[in-house]
């Protein structure tokens, strides 16, 4: 099962703080949407919402077409997993899994029917009689996912599943998550602040900031061509350069040096003035330009060895800049590199606004 | 162990003996003088050992000590305080967590009003509120009745119970609540289901705190519930201050030891689930 969701000029206020303020999204059918953003950013208050389980001040919500605005929870085919796990600390895993068919007054035999096929797609079977304190971090999870699917919603409402959990659970967890998705392709929405979250899992992404989205696309598209410096600047681990400089022409001038704009995609035709240069780690060699471009006379100041990656971080003209590097890369701070930048797939952003240009 | 920490326990254990001596003597002479005769309790003083354990003192208070005109013992009065208790219990308590629930998960508008008045409640002291309250049953016509007295001990025994169980239920994760309404339970599924189950520690508390003050109450009884149900306390209150012919302290103790026995008995059987319900935290997992 699965279904579209649109939101229409969403309004949610807690008294009289609003933290949402017409919000427009729209989630295709079998859509697995990430909504990322930072704390406090609202990402819990529209899940919420779309749930029923917040008021909503102003808008619409659609699930499948139809409007579910004054919905109550149980009606909207949905499902949801919460940060807590939330489990009914006194059911067993089996009572939690089949909890809400029994709200529902389904009859046993359905009931006993679906907890067995989802215990078994989760690996839950040998704790069907164990009370949820009984059960490891990443089991209690399995059983929130499970309580969410035995309910065959066609939307699953996902509140940071996995941040209650160590690393290597929470890659495996992702992994079955993805699996998941793939499988039952129901709609998904799911709330994370981990960008590895967001960019593994998303079909696309929403990055909200303070009630609003700021970009709504593809990990790639947000990757690559982030909407503003603020998507920039929260997507990206070393984070994303920043330079700030002159437009003139077709160059970006900064410390002296006149950076080469003709591969760069403008929106729009550039005019001169101030503008900031974001480039990526991995968009700074230390090679020195193959094709003869401009080198820039660089110190390594700091080395940090990732394994598979070396992070460097480099001086140059009393900026520090971090740079993705090859892992078996030999380089000591102190040392001196020449540093190229990978123009055409830089980001410009306006100086004033931080809109991309 | 070093000299001044042997001293510390030394004084720790002057201390808890001495308090275990104050609290336990008064019951010793109690216990002890019940089970003497008069006669032997006039030689021997009140603090010696009885002689022999001899129950007639309890059987006269339990069935032939005079309370006031009719001479039937306490055992009136004790049948009369659990017909009171049971019902005022169990009605104060599934209020107080309805109510404690309701505030908690539901914020019906006003619920801040309504928290204060509850803290009124729960804190004004209830003399101020006897003279309405008797004019307010008469007009209805239940006053002295056993419903009357039942009323009034739900009247001021929920405001402290819901303001108990909010506190508990305050501690519970929201999500908790979230995650039932997904699942489709309502109002009330989600309190019989969810929400009491997990209360079961704070319930303890509550019903040993509701009983054990209902049981010891005096002045309600005496006004509200009238003479065919005055409560036991009441009865011990006659039983004492009758005096036809010569005083009999013997009586006096035993009736005095089986007033007190029931709130003993639930502090010995629930002494532990007391202290795990009120020191127990909010439900993890
Ligand atoms: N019950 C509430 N009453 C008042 N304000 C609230 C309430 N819940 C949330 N807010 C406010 O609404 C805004 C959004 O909160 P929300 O919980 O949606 O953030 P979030 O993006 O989920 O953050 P986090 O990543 O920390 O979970 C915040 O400014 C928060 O202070
Ligand atoms: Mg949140």
């Amino acid at each position: 099962m699965t279904a579209s969701v649109t939101l229409s000029g969403l309004r949610i206020e807690y008294g009289h703080h609003v933290a949402i303020d017409g919000l427009d999204l729209s989630i295709r059918e079998g859509e697995f949407v990430v909504l990322l953003g930072p704390s406090g950013c609202g990402k819990s208050t529209l899940l919420n919402a779309i749930a029923g389980l917040e008021p909503v001040a102003g808008g619409r919500i659609e699930i499948g077409g139809a409007d579910m605005t004054r919905a109550l929870p149980k009606d909207r085919g949905i499902g949801m997993v919460f940060q807590s796990y939330a489990l009914y600390p006194h059911m067993s895993v089996e009572r939690n899994l089949s909890f809400a068919l029994a709200s529902a007054g389904r009859p046993k035999r359905e009931i006993a029917q679906r907890v067995a096929d989802v215990a078994g797609m989760l690996q839950l079977t040998p704790y069907l009689k164990r009370k949820p304190a009984a059960l490891s971090g990443g089991q209690r999870q399995r059983v929130a996912i499970g309580r969410a699917l035995v309910r065959e919603a066609a939307v699953f409402l996902f509140d940071e599943p996995l941040s209650n959990l160590d690393a290597k659970l929470r890659n495996d967890l992702r992994v079955e998550i993805k699996k998941l998705h793939q499988r039952i392709a129901s709609t998904m929405i799911y709330v994370t602040h981990d960008q590895v979250e967001a960019m593994t899992l998303g079909d696309r992404i929403a990055v909200m900031k303070g009630g609003e989205i700021q970009q709504f696309d593809t990990p790639e598209e947000i990757y690559h061509r982030p909407a503003n410096r603020f998507v920039a600047e929260f997507m990206g681990a070393p984070m994303m350069n920043f330079l700030e400089g002159r437009i003139e022409g077709r160059s970006f001038l900064w410390q002296g040096q006149r950076l080469d704009l003709s591969g760069y995609g403008f929106r729009t035709a550039p005019q001169d003035g101030p503008a900031v240069l974001g480039l990526r780690p991995e968009h700074v060699h230390t090679t020195g330009p193959a094709d003869g471009g401009t080198a820039l006379a660089a110190q390594i100041t700091l080395v940090e060895p990732m394994g598979p990656e070396t992070v460097l971080w480099a001086e140059t003209g009393g900026e520090t800049l971090r740079i993705r590097a090859a892992g078996d890369i030999h380089a000591e701070p102190g040392q001196a590199a020449a540093l190229a930048f990978d123009m055409p797939r830089a980001a410009l952003f306006d100086a004033a606004t931080g809109e991309r240009l | 162990m070093t000299r001044s920490a042997l001293l510390q326990r030394i004084a720790l254990y002057a201390f808890l003996l001495t308090a275990a001596a104050i609290f336990g003597l008064p019951l010793y002479v109690m216990v002890a003088t019940s089970l003497k005769s008069m006669p032997e309790l006039r030689e021997t003083g009140i603090f010696a050992l009885p002689r022999a354990l001899d129950p007639s003192a309890w059987r006269m208070a339990w069935t032939g000590a005079c309370t006031g005109l009719t001479c039937g013992g306490i055992s009136p009065g004790f049948w009369n305080s659990v017909k009171i208790v049971v019902p005022s219990v169990g009605l104060t308590v599934l209020a107080g967590a309805l109510n404690g629930y309701a505030m908690t998960f539901w914020k019906p508008p006003l619920s801040g009003l309504l928290l204060g008045l509850m803290v009124l409640g729960a804190f004004l002291p209830h003399q101020i509120f006897l003279y309405p309250l008797v004019q307010w049953l008469s007009a209805i016509g239940i006053y002295q009745t056993l419903p009357a007295i039942i009323v009034i001990h739900c009247i001021f025994g929920i405001p402290l119970m819901t303001l108990l169980f909010r506190g508990y239920y305050s501690g519970l994760p929201r999500q908790l609540f979230l995650a039932a309404q997904i699942d489709g339970a309502g109002f009330w599924r989600i309190f019989l289901c969810i929400m009491l189950p997990l209360a079961a520690p704070v319930t303890v508390v509550a019903v040993i705190l509701q009983s054990t003050a209902i049981w010891n109450d005096f002045l309600l009884g005496l006004v509200f519930a009238g003479r065919e149900n005055l409560p036991m306390t009441v009865q011990l209150n006659n039983i004492v201050n009758t005096v036809t012919g010569e005083r009999d302290y013997t009586v006096d103790m035993a009736a005095t030891v089986l007033t007190a026995l029931v709130p003993l008995a639930i502090f010995l059987l629930s002494g532990r689930w007391f202290v795990r319900g009120i020191t127990a935290g909010a439900v993890k997992g």
